[in-house]
């Protein structure tokens, strides 16, 4: 062993240089990938778990012409049958033993008056059953009565994306949102939004609407950061009175907490089967659909930490190749005195094996950091932080392999010598 | 009477470089008995220094037989050779070949660590050399910071390190001025118990030649002894 050592400090104080690129590429590869995966854990941890926590238990109930299904498009990822109304009274029987949340949501082209890109309105009967929403200022003041919500001020709840709540919006803040009109088509056949041509249903218009002046009264953080959009909530009451949209809503929110997810999905599948043109669907399943594109980019990014990985990894094995060609006649000089290529071998591996390992916990040193600052512990990352330690064997199987094909053996030594 | 320590016979290598076969040696017949120096001449090219690598054990040769210290090497295991290269041969090269990341202790300990010396043992011994060299006050010198002269005298403290039966020195003056090339030369063949190693040590340099118990010149292949050493 003894030699084994004398010989790595031979080789380090004489190739430190060679050996930077190695640090170099392997502190970075660790580093992407644990600062991809903290980052992803962040995101779940922060914004999808919450959300899917605050709605689990929760079935949707809604009127659709055929199964719901998402679409995306500039606005973001939306559900295609929102503008499709159903009277409440209509899901009654469905929800004799809970409290059910109304809730009627206008997607159209809003208009607001403040910086916003992207605006939806939405109306929310709030329950004891209501999933609560994450208020980081002020308090959502319900208020049925339209001229109760007019001396109050008008207060609306604000639901915005955090760079959007770090860019000024105040308690009490006053602006101007469009309000479209919900129209009945009275039998005429309609392809609003639609892939196919219905009739007898309701349908936003946009031309004709009115600017009704809000206050903020509450903000709230859109945990999806999906896009950059604002939602506007008023009291459901309010927004039917504004819009003509009466006792009409586009979702019905019931609460069953008792069930389980599985349970829910079965109930939810059997309301489906029960009631003509009525679909119920999981919140949870809602959400997944929402951030349908960043499980998308989630998958992405493994791939392209894969490639990562791979050209971190040739790269690695031609810096092997360059140190130890270096160290070619080196080596001959050894087994001219009688080292033998295992010894040799071994302290290229112990050699790969250290440097791996310290440049892994340097790369490991940020991300853990980050992670502590943000969320007060280390996080469950999709990737573990033991499985970076791979990197060692895996470092070690390459440095085995490319020392046997580069190490010299008798028939190249002489060569060697003399190419020197 | 001195026991043999190098015998070769009917000794031959070639090299192939491309489609061309290169005839290095053709039939080397040389015996070196215990405590002999033999020089070995020879044009540049003409194949000195594969002599000392094929009986190190460096290169195999194509055809004959090489004995060291009795043991026919072209008949042993990887393993077998190393041992013997291990114990029994001293290797001096001319441009030095140490290990530049190791001091000029470390350098010597490296020969005595592969027979598994302890560090005490290891340490004791390579400071005695470095001392009877009198590199004693460069022990814990790198390499780079060292003479020509102080190289070579550490090379030779390196291939004395296991009192090895032989030396093969490869021209280890031939980096060297004449005046530490004949220093270099007298320490190397009035070394104590110089009665118990053989040296062949290849050299241009013909005044060196008065140090030798005999020379072997190599022409076309074959070594031919020279009447005369002496310059």
């Amino acid at each position: 062993m003894r030699l084994v050592i004398t010989l790595i400090k031979s080789s380090l104080v004489t190739d430190h240089k060679l050996f930077i690129p190695f640090v170099i590429i392997n502190i970075l590869i660790v580093f992407v990938i644990s600062a991809t995966s903290v980052s992803n854990a962040l995101f779940i941890e922060f914004s999808r778990e919450p959300i899917i926590s605050s709605t689990a238990g929760e079935i949707l109930l809604l009127k659709s012409e055929s199964k719901p299904v998402f679409i995306s498009g500039l606005d973001g990822t939306i559900p295609k049958w929102s503008f499709q109304l159903f009277e409440t009274g209509e899901v009654c029987n469905v929800s004799v033993d809970h409290n059910i949340t109304y809730q009627l949501v206008l997607v159209g082209q809003h208009k607001i008056d403040i910086s916003a890109k992207h605006c939806l309105v939405t109306g929310l009967r709030l329950t004891t059953r209501t999933p609560a929403q994450d208020i980081v200022k002020g308090e959502f003041q319900y208020i049925t009565d339209f001229k109760e919500w007019d001396k109050a001020g008008r207060p609306v709840m604000v639901i915005a994306t955090k760079s959007y709540l770090n860019s000024g919006l105040n308690i009490g803040d006053r602006f101007n949102v469009f309000i479209p009109k919900i129209v009945e088509s009275g039998g005429e056949p309609l392809a609003i939004g639609l892939s196919h041509k219905a009739s007898g249903i309701d349908y936003i218009d946009n031309e004709n609407g009115e600017w009704v002046n809000v206050k903020i009264s509450a903000i709230a953080r859109d945990h999806l950061e999906k896009n950059d959009a604002i939602v506007v909530v008023f009291p459901l009451s309010i927004l039917q009175d504004i819009s003509n949209a009466d006792n009409k809503v586009n979702r019905a929110g019931v609460r069953m907490r008792e069930l389980s997810e599985e349970e829910l999905l079965e109930k939810a599948i059997s309301i489906s089967d029960s009631y003509a043109g009525f679909y119920a669907i999981r919140a949870t399943d809602i959400i997944t659909g929402m951030s349908k594109e960043i499980t998308d980019l989630e998958k992405h990014a493994g791939s392209l930490l894969l490639v990562v990985c791979f050209i971190g990894s040739l790269v690695l094995i031609c810096i092997l190749v360059l140190v130890l060609q270096n160290r070619n006649s080196s080596y001959v000089q050894l087994m001219s005195l009688g080292v033998t290529r295992f010894k040799l071998m071994l302290s290229v591996a112990i050699e790969i094996m250290a440097i791996s390992f310290i440049t892994i916990v340097a790369g490991l040193i940020f991300p853990i950091t980050l992670s502590y600052i943000r969320s007060g512990q280390l996080l469950s990352t999709s990737i573990s932080i033991i499985s970076f330690f791979l990197i060692i064997p895996y470092n070690i199987v390459v440095s085995l392999i490319v020392s046997l094909v580069m190490l010299p053996n008798r028939k190249k030594s002489l060569e060697v010598l003399r190419s020197e | 009477m001195n026991s043999i320590v190098l015998k070769i016979s009917n000794c031959y290598k070639s090299f192939c470089k491309s489609s061309n076969t290169v005839e290095v040696l053709k039939g080397v017949e040389l015996t070196i008995k215990q405590g002999e120096t033999v020089m070995l001449l020879g044009p540049s090219g003409s194949g000195k220094s594969t002599v000392l690598h094929v009986v190190a054990g460096l290169t195999p040769i194509d055809k004959g037989t090489i004995e060291v210290c009795g043991v026919n090497i072209s008949e042993c295991t990887e393993k077998q050779m190393l041992r013997i290269r291990r114990e029994n041969i001293g290797f001096i090269f001319q441009d030095f070949r140490l290990l530049k990341g190791l001091t000029a202790l470390e350098n010597v300990m490296v020969p005595l660590f592969t027979v598994g010396k302890k560090y005490i043992e290891a340490e004791s011994r390579s400071k005695n050399l470095l001392k009877m060299l009198e590199l004693d006050h460069r022990m814990y010198h790198y390499p780079k910071h060292l003479s020509g002269g102080e190289l070579q005298r550490l090379g030779i403290a390196r291939a004395l390190a296991n009192s090895p039966q032989i030396i093969l020195a490869d021209e280890p003056t031939g980096n060297l001025d004449q005046k530490l090339a004949h220093g270099i030369t007298k320490m190397l063949v009035s070394l104590p118990n110089k009665t118990d190693t053989s040296i062949l040590m290849v050299t241009h340099n013909q005044q060196l030649t008065q140090y030798a118990s005999r020379c072997v010149e190599l022409v076309d292949g074959c070594l031919k002894a020279r009447e005369s050493c002496i310059y």
